[in-house]
C-alpha cells in the first residue's frame, strides 16, 4: 500500500506503474479481449505489481540468506518456484507466436542516489584477500570508528549570555509576530501595516484573574518559593495541637487591659464563643478544642418552619 | 396638615444653633435589615427594614428617614400602614435656576440640597412618614415605635454594586458578586435608614442568598439556615455594638473562605481561584492586630473581623464595622515585590479605622478630623514599627508637602468649620462630606493626622495614647449597656470631647493649637536666611513669615532650629513673634580651633569630614529650621551650597537629606555632583533618598551639560552595581533579594534616561546601554517577578524620546523612514506589549508602561496619533489599571488633537460605565490634564460640552457624591467660576434680574 501512496508522489514510480498497465493491456489483447473497463485494468495491474513485488522480496530473502548483496539468476528462479511458478513454462511463454509490441517504455528519470559523501578514506582490504575478489568495499571509516566532535562546547560567559538572550528574543519575537499575523492585529503605523503589528486587545470576562495570578512561567518560581518555606509553614496549619497553643497566646495577649469586656477567665472553651447568647441556645454542642471555630465554617442548618414566618 | 409647622420650627432651630445642639425627636435603638432575595441577573434586591424608635417628644407627627434609589412599597408604624412622601433635591440641583451655568450657583444649590436631607443638620430625610392616628397614643406615652418599610432596589447606580461578568456558566463560575460602597454616609442608597454617624443603634441583619453564595456583613454570624426549598440560605448577623447606618455593609458572592491560621476570629474572603494569593496577602495580618491592641492597650472592639476582597471596588479600602472591603487588586503572590508594602499599608490603615471611624464614629462632619486623625496617627505608629523610622519620617514629610502644596495652590483646608463662609476662595463648600472636592477630602485626612502628631508633640505620646484608651474604654462601657440610653453618645467622637479627654489625661490645654490648625485653614510659610557674626560668635537668623500668598496663615509660637556645628548638633527653640524677624543663636564652638577632630552628629556618631570647603571663620556646618516637621510648613531657607552638601552627606535624618537634595538642584556644580554620587553609592542611606538623589543627579548633569566630563552620570554606577564584573556592559542575572538595591536598580535607568546632551537629546551611549539592559535582562534564576523592573525599563525608553526633527503631517510614517533608535524603541515596545497578551505581568504593569510610551511617541511626532488603540484598551473587560492608563492617554490625545467627538465619547463612558472607579478615573484624568483651560479658544470649549458636563453634575451623578464633586472640579477647571464664555450672554430681563437678586448669579 505504501508503494502505491508513494507512486503518486514520485514520478519514477508512476512511470513503472504506467508501463505495467501497458503490459497488462497488451497481455489482455493477446488473450483476445477487445476492451476493458478502467477498474478491471487497474485491478489486474495491481495484482501484477503485487506479484512482482513478492518475487522481488523472495529473491532478496534468498540472496541475503546466502550472504550476498547482489542477486543471481538462481535466486530469482528459487523465488519463482517458491511461489508455485513452473519455470519451464517461462521459456514456452517467451517463444509464443503473436506478441504485441508495447513500444517504447516511458523513460523514467534516473533516480540513482546522489553520490555518497565521502568522509575519510575507506580502508583497503587486507593482503590475504586476492586481487580479483567480489567483496564489497569497506564503508566510510566514520561508520565504524568513533571520532570526536569538532568543536568544544562554548564556555565564554559573554557569548553564552548573548546567545541565550538572542534565542529568547527570537522566540518571543517569532511567537508574537506569528500571533499578530495570524490573529487580529492593530497596526501601529497605518501607512506601514506590516512594520509593527500589535496583537489586538481582547477583553476578558474576568480581567483580574490574568492580572493577578502569576502566569505559567512564573508559577514554577512560586513552587520553588513555597517549597522553601513549606517546612516551617505546614506544621502549624495541620498539627491539631497548635490551635490550642495559639489560643493560649491569644489569651495572654488579651490581658485584662480592657476592664469593661466581660472577663473570660475560663479556659479555652468560652473563648471561642464570644457571640451573643442566641448562639449558645441554638447550638449547645460543646466545642472541640482541635477544631477551628469560625461561624463561616459551620454547617448550614436545616430550616425551622417557625423561623420562616417573620 | 400637621407636618408643616413642625418642619418650619425645625428649620428655625437649625438657623439658630446649627448642627451641634440639634436633637432628633426620637432615638434609634435597634434596626433590622432583611434582604429577602437578590437577583443577580436583573441586578435587583428586595427586602425590608424595621427601625425601633424611642420617642423623645410626645408630639411627633412625622418621621423622617433617608432613602435614595430604592422603591418603597409599604410603610407601617407599629403595624399600622402609614402614608409617606418622597423628596430628594439632589436629583436635580439647579432646579430653581435651570438656565444658569455658573458653578458658584451650582455649588450653593448643591450644599442646600445635601443639607436639606442630611439628618445631621436638622430633622431631615428624603422620606417623610406621616404617623398614623392610631399610634399617636403610643408616642404620647413615649413607648417605642416600630417603623417597618418594604423596599426593592433595581439596577442601582450607586451605594451597592453588582459585579456580574457577562459569561456562560453558573453565578459561581462567573464569580458574580455584590458589595456596598459609598463616600461617608451613603447607606441610604441601598436601604432606608437614618443615614448619619451620630445615630448608632444595635442591628439584626438577615440576608437570604443562593446556596453557592456567602453573605458577609457586620457583626457576628449567628447562624446560617436553609430556606424550606433548600435552594437558598439565610445568613443571620447580630451586631450588638451600637453602630451607625453608614458603617453597615454587605458583600455577597461565591467567596472562598480563609480563616486566619493565627487568629480564628479573623476571616478573609476572596473570589474563586484567588485563594493562594489570599493566603499570602493576609499572612501578616495578625501582627497588625497585635500591634494596635498593644499600643492602645485595648482589645479589638468587635468579636470578629472580616476582610473581603472584591472586584471593581469603589476604592482600595473601605472600612465598615468589623468588616473591611478591599479591592481584589491588592492581592498579590509571593513573587511580587512592590505591591507588598502597599497592600500591607492599606490593610493596617483599614484596621486602625476599625477602632476609630467604625467603633467610635464622628459626631458630625466637623468632627471628622478626630477619628481620621487618630486612625492616621495610629497607622503612622504602625508604619514606624514595621517599616522603620526613615519610612515614617519620609511619609510625614511627604504628607506635609502634599498638604502645603494643596493649600497654597487651591485654598485652605479647614478641619472644624465654625465660620459662615463656606467657600474660602474655593469653588466648593466644605460643610458637607458630599460637597467637598475629593482632593480636599484627601487633604483633610492628611491634615488630620498631622494635627494629631502636633498634639502628640505637645502632650507626649504616652499621654495621647492614654487619652485614646480612655475614649475607647468609655465607649466600650456604654456599648455594653443594652438599655437604650443617652450614654451611647460617648461612642461618638467630637472635637470638644476629644479635647476634654486629652485635658483630663495630660492636664495641658491644647485649645490654642486646635484654634490654629483645626478651626483655621492655611499653612505656614517662611523665607529665611542667616549671617554668621564672627565677633559675637552667633548665627543671626532672619525668618520672615509669608502671609500674603494663598493658603498661608500667620504663626506665632515656638519653632525649633537645629544648628550643626563643628562641636555637635544643637537645638534652639526660638519664638516666632509678630514684629521681630531677627533671632540670634549663640554658637557653641569656636571656628576651627582643633583641627583633625571628629565631628559629633545628631545621633551620637562621630565622623571625619573634609572641612576644606567650608568658611574657615564659621563653625556652622548647616542649619535646619523645624527639622522634625512639627508644623505644616514650607520653608525657603537660604544657605550656601557647601552647607547643603554637608547636610546631604552628614545629616542622619531622611527629611534633612531629601531637603538638601531638593535645594541642591539650584547649585549644579561638580561638588554637588560628587555629593549626590556618594549618596547613591552608599548603601547605608535610605533607599528613597538614594532614588531621589538619582533624579536630582540627572537634573544636575543636564544643567552642567557643557562642562560635564567623563561618562554620562550614573552609567558607571549602574555598571558597578549590577553588571558582570568580567564583562561589564552585560547586566547580571536578576537577583532582587536585596530590596534596597532592587529599588535602585529600577530607578537608575529611569534617571539615566532623563539625561540630555548639548543638543537636548538623550545621549546615544545611554540609549544603547538601555537597549543592552533590555536585551540581557534575564530573570530565570530570580525568586521574584521582574515585571516592575521591566516596566521601569520601558519607562526609561519612554523618557529618552524627544520631539521628531521634522513634523510634517502629510508625510507617511513607515518603518524605514524612522530614525534607527526610534525604530528600535518602537520595536521593543511592540514586543513587550505583544508579549503581555500571552504572558501577562502582574497588574499588567508592562502594558501600562507601553501604552504611555506609545502615546509619548505619538505626541513627539514619531508615530501618527491613534485614538482607536487607546479606545480599545479603555473599553470594559480590561484590567482596571490598564483602563485608567488608556483613559489618561485618551485625554492627552483629545487635548492635543482637539477632538470633540472623542471628548463626547469619553464623557459618555464616564456616564455609562458600570465601574464607579473608572467613571471617577475618567473625570480625574480630565482634571489632571484638562483639555483646555478657562478662556482658551479651543474647539472643545463649546456649548455642547458645557451642557453635557452640566447635566452630568446637575442630575446624572446623584448617586455618587465623589463623582459629582470631581465633575464640579472639572467644570471649574474648564470654565472657571463664572458663566462659561462660550455660552451666549444670559438674557437680561426683569424676571431674570429679580431672580438674580435672589439667587445671586451672574456677577
Amino acid at each position: 500500500m505504501s508503494s502505491e501512496m508513494a507512486s503518486e508522489v514520485l514520478s519514477p514510480e508512476n512511470g513503472f506503474r504506467q508501463s505495467l498497465t501497458m503490459a497488462v493491456a497488451a497481455i489482455c489483447l493477446e488473450c483476445g479481449f477487445e476492451s476493458t473497463e478502467n477498474i478491471v485494468l487497474e485491478t489486474l495491474t495491481e495484482m501484477l505489481q503485487s506479484y512482482l513485488t513478492e518475487v522481488g522480496n523472495g529473491t532478496r530473502a534468498y540472496y541475503e540468506h546466502s550472504g550476498r548483496t547482489i542477486p543471481t539468476d538462481k535466486d530469482v528462479i528459487y523465488a519463482l518456484s517458491e511461489m508455485g511458478f513452473r519455470n519451464k513454462s517461462l521459456l514456452q511463454y517467451s517463444r509464443r507466436g503473436k506478441r504485441i509490441n508495447i513500444g517504447q517504455i516511458v523513460k523514467t528519470v534516473d533516480t540513482s542516489n546522489p553520490p555518497v559523501l565521502q568522509v575519510g578514506k575507506s580502508k583497503g582490504f587486507p593482503t590475504y584477500v586476492p586481487e580479483n575478489h567480489k567483496y564489497p568495499h569497506f564503508p566510510d571509516p566514520h561508520s565504524y570508528i568513533r571520532t570526536t566532535t569538532g568543536q568544544k562546547p562554548e564556555t565564554d560567559y559573554v557569548i553564552l549570555r548573548e546567545q541565550a538572550s538572542a534565542q529568547k528574543r527570537d522566540v518571543e519575537r517569532a511567537l508574537t509576530r506569528f500571533v499578530a499575523r495570524t490573529g487580529r492585529s492593530h497596526p501601529l503605523l497605518p501607512d506601514d501595516k506590516n512594520a509593527f503589528p500589535l496583537i489586538e486587545a481582547q477583553p476578558h470576562l474576568i480581567p483580574y484573574l490574568n492580572a493577578l495570578l502569576p502566569s505559567e512561567h512564573e508559577t514554577l518560581k512560586l513552587f520553588e518559593a513555597t517549597n522553601d518555606q513549606n517546612n516551617e509553614q505546614k506544621e502549624p496549619e495541620k498539627d491539631p495541637e497548635t490551635p490550642s497553643k495559639s489560643k493560649n497566646r491569644k489569651l495572654k495577649k488579651k490581658r485584662p487591659s480592657n476592664e469593661t469586656t466581660p472577663n473570660i477567665d475560663a479556659p479555652a472553651q468560652p473563648e471561642t464563643n464570644t457571640e451573643t447568647p442566641v448562639v449558645k441556645e441554638s447550638q449547645p454542642t460543646p466545642p472541640v478544642p482541635s477544631v477551628i471555630h469560625n461561624p463561616y465554617l459551620r454547617p448550614v442548618k436545616k430550616p425551622k418552619l417557625k423561623k420562616k414566618a417573620r | 396638615l400637621a407636618p408643616k409647622p413642625l418642619v418650619t420650627s425645625q428649620q428655625g432651630d437649625r438657623k439658630d444653633k446649627k448642627s451641634s445642639s440639634f436633637q432628633r425627636p426620637y432615638k434609634l435603638s435597634h434596626q433590622l435589615l432583611c434582604i429577602t432575595s437578590i437577583n443577580f441577573q436583573r441586578r435587583a434586591l428586595m427586602g425590608y427594614v424595621e427601625l425601633m424608635l424611642q420617642p423623645k417628644k410626645s408630639d411627633i407627627r412625622v418621621i423622617k428617614v433617608n432613602s435614595k434609589q430604592s422603591r418603597i412599597h409599604r410603610v407601617c408604624v407599629n403595624n399600622h400602614e402609614a402614608t409617606f412622601q418622597y423628596q430628594d433635591p439632589s436629583l436635580d440641583l439647579a432646579q430653581r435656576d435651570p438656565k444658569s451655568r455658573n458653578i458658584d450657583v451650582l455649588s450653593t444649590c448643591h450644599l442646600t440640597a445635601v443639607e436639606s436631607v442630611d439628618p445631621d443638620t436638622g430633622y431631615h430625610g428624603e422620606i417623610t412618614i406621616r404617623v398614623p392616628q392610631e399610634v399617636s397614643k403610643t408616642i404620647k406615652e413615649q413607648k417605642p415605635l416600630c417603623v417597618s418599610m418594604d423596599f426593592t432596589l433595581e439596577n442601582p447606580k450607586g451605594g451597592i454594586h453588582f459585579v456580574v461578568p457577562d459569561a456562560e456558566g453558573s453565578l459561581k463560575e462567573r464569580a458574580a458578586h455584590l458589595f456596598t460602597f459609598g463616600l461617608e454616609n451613603c447607606a441610604r442608597l441601598w436601604f432606608p435608614c437614618v443615614d448619619t454617624y451620630s445615630e448608632p443603634c444595635t442591628w439584626k441583619l438577615e440576608f437570604t442568598v443562593e446556596d453557592s453564595m456567602t453573605a458577609v456583613s457586620c457583626g457576628d454570624l449567628v447562624e446560617t439556615v436553609y430556606t424550606p426549598d433548600r435552594k437558598r440560605k439565610t445568613f443571620h448577623y447580630v451586631l450588638s455594638i451600637p453602630t451607625a447606618a453608614p458603617n453597615i455593609c454587605l458583600a455577597v458572592g461565591p467567596f472562598e473562605i480563609l480563616v486566619d491560621p493565627n487568629m480564628h476570629e479573623v476571616t478573609h474572603f476572596c473570589l474563586p481561584q484567588l485563594m493562594p494569593l489570599l493566603e499570602h496577602t493576609t499572612e501578616t495580618c495578625h501582627k497588625v492586630f497585635e500591634f494596635f491592641e498593644e499600643v492602645l492597650s485595648f482589645r479589638f472592639p468587635y468579636s470578629c473581623y472580616k476582610q473581603v476582597f472584591v472586584d471593581e471596588a469603589y476604592q482600595d479600602t473601605l472600612p465598615y464595622a468589623s468588616v473591611s472591603v478591599f479591592s481584589v487588586n491588592l492581592l498579590f503572590s509571593k513573587i511580587v515585590l512592590d505591591q507588598t508594602p502597599i497592600t500591607r499599608k492599606h490593610m493596617a490603615r483599614a484596621l486602625s479605622e476599625q477602632f476609630f471611624g467604625c467603633f467610635m464614629a464622628r459626631e458630625s462632619w466637623n468632627d471628622y478630623w478626630v477619628p481620621a486623625g487618630i486612625a492616621g496617627y495610629l497607622y503612622g505608629l504602625w508604619l514606624r514599627s514595621t517599616f522603620g523610622n526613615s519610612e515614617y519620617r519620609d511619609w510625614i514629610a511627604s504628607e506635609t508637602q502634599q498638604l502645603c502644596q494643596y493649600e497654597t495652590t487651591v485654598g485652605p483646608v479647614v478641619l472644624h468649620n465654625t465660620g459662615k463662609d463656606s467657600f474660602l476662595g474655593r469653588h466648593f463648600p466644605h460643610q458637607h462630606p458630599h460637597t467637598v472636592s475629593p482632593a480636599y477630602y484627601k487633604m483633610m485626612r492628611c491634615k488630620s493626622h498631622l494635627v494629631m502628631r502636633q498634639i502628640e508633640n505637645r502632650i507626649g505620646p504616652q499621654l495621647l495614647l492614654q487619652a485614646f484608651n480612655k475614649l475607647l474604654s468609655l465607649a466600650n462601657t456604654s456599648a455594653q449597656q443594652k438599655v437604650i440610653s443617652s450614654t451611647w453618645s460617648t461612642m461618638l467622637l467630637s472635637t470638644a470631647g476629644f479635647l476634654k479627654s486629652t485635658y483630663s489625661v495630660s492636664g495641658k490645654d491644647i485649645s490654642n493649637l486646635i484654634d490654629q490648625w483645626v478651626h483655621k485653614g492655611g499653612i505656614v510659610r517662611f523665607n529665611s536666611k542667616f549671617v554668621f557674626n564672627r565677633k559675637r560668635n552667633t548665627v543671626e537668623l532672619d525668618i520672615k513669615p509669608d502671609i500674603i500668598n494663598k493658603g498661608t496663615q500667620k504663626y506665632v509660637g515656638p519653632l525649633t532650629v537645629r544648628v550643626q556645628e563643628l562641636d555637635g548638633s544643637f537645638n534652639h527653640t526660638i519664638q516666632i513673634e509678630e514684629n521681630t524677624t531677627k533671632h540670634d543663636l549663640p554658637c557653641h564652638s569656636k571656628s576651627r580651633r582643633n583641627k583633625r577632630k571628629k565631628i559629633p552628629l545628631l545621633n551620637g556618631e562621630e565622623v571625619d569630614m573634609d572641612l576644606s570647603f567650608m568658611d574657615p571663620d564659621s563653625p556652622v556646618l548647616w542649619i535646619r529650621i523645624d527639622p522634625d516637621v512639627n508644623i505644616p510648613r514650607l520653608v525657603n531657607f537660604e544657605q550656601p551650597d557647601y552647607m547643603w552638601q554637608y547636610q546631604l552627606r552628614y545629616e542622619r535624618d531622611v527629611i534633612g537629606q531629601s531637603e538638601a537634595i531638593g535645594a541642591l538642584e539650584a547649585f549644579s556644580t561638580p561638588a554637588t555632583r560628587n555629593a549626590l554620587t556618594d549618596i547613591i553609592e552608599n548603601e547605608h542611606y535610605y533607599y528613597k533618598v538614594r532614588m531621589q538623589a538619582c533624579k536630582s543627579l540627572a537634573n544636575t548633569a543636564n544643567a552642567m551639560v557643557n562642562t560635564w566630563t567623563g561618562p554620562p552620570a550614573m552609567l558607571n554606577l549602574f555598571t558597578r552595581f549590577f553588571c558582570c564584573d568580567t564583562s561589564p556592559p552585560i547586566v547580571r542575572m536578576n537577583n532582587f533579594s536585596n530590596f534596597q538595591q532592587y529599588f535602585l536598580q529600577k530607578q537608575l535607568p529611569v534617571a539615566m534616561s532623563m539625561l540630555r546632551n548639548t543638543h537636548g537629546v538623550c545621549p546615544k551611549e545611554i540609549l544603547h546601554y538601555l537597549f543592552g539592559l533590555i536585551k540581557f535582562n534575564d530573570n530565570s534564576k530570580n525568586k521574584y517577578s521582574d515585571n516592575y523592573y521591566r516596566s521601569a525599563l520601558v519607562d526609561a525608553l519612554n523618557n529618552t524620546i524627544t520631539p521628531a526633527v521634522t513634523l510634517q503631517s502629510d508625510q507617511k510614517v513607515t518603518a524605514d523612514s524612522m530614525p534607527m533608535d526610534i525604530h528600535t524603541i518602537v520595536d521593543e515596545v511592540t514586543r513587550f506589549l505583544n508579549l503581555e497578551k500571552h504572558l501577562p505581568s502582574y497588574r499588567y504593569t508592562i502594558t501600562i508602561s507601553c501604552l504611555r510610551a506609545i502615546r509619548n511617541l505619538q505626541r513627539n511626532g514619531h508615530l501618527p496619533s491613534d485614538i482607536e488603540l487607546f479606545k480599545s484598551y479603555a473599553a470594559p473587560g480590561f484590567f482596571r489599571d490598564v483602563r485608567l492608563a488608556a483613559v489618561g492617554c485618551l485625554v492627552d490625545v483629545i487635548k492635543a488633537n482637539k477632538n470633540v467627538d472623542e471628548l463626547h465619547w469619553l464623557l459618555d463612558l464616564a456616564r455609562e460605565d458600570r465601574v464607579a472607579e473608572i467613571k471617577y478615573g475618567i473625570i480625574r484624568a480630565l482634571v489632571r490634564n484638562p483639555p483646555f483651560q478657562k478662556g482658551d479658544k479651543s474647539l472643545l470649549n463649546n456649548a455642547e460640552i458645557v451642557e453635557k458636563l452640566w447635566s452630568y453634575i446637575n442630575h446624572e451623578t446623584f448617586y455618587d457624591p465623589r463623582l459629582r464633586c470631581e465633575a464640579i472640579d472639572l467644570y471649574f477647571k474648564l470654565f472657571g467660576k463664572g458663566r462659561p464664555q462660550c455660552l451666549p450672554a444670559p438674557q437680561f430681563g426683569v424676571v431674570v434680574n429679580l431672580k438674580e437678586k435672589r439667587t445671586q448669579i451672574n456677577p
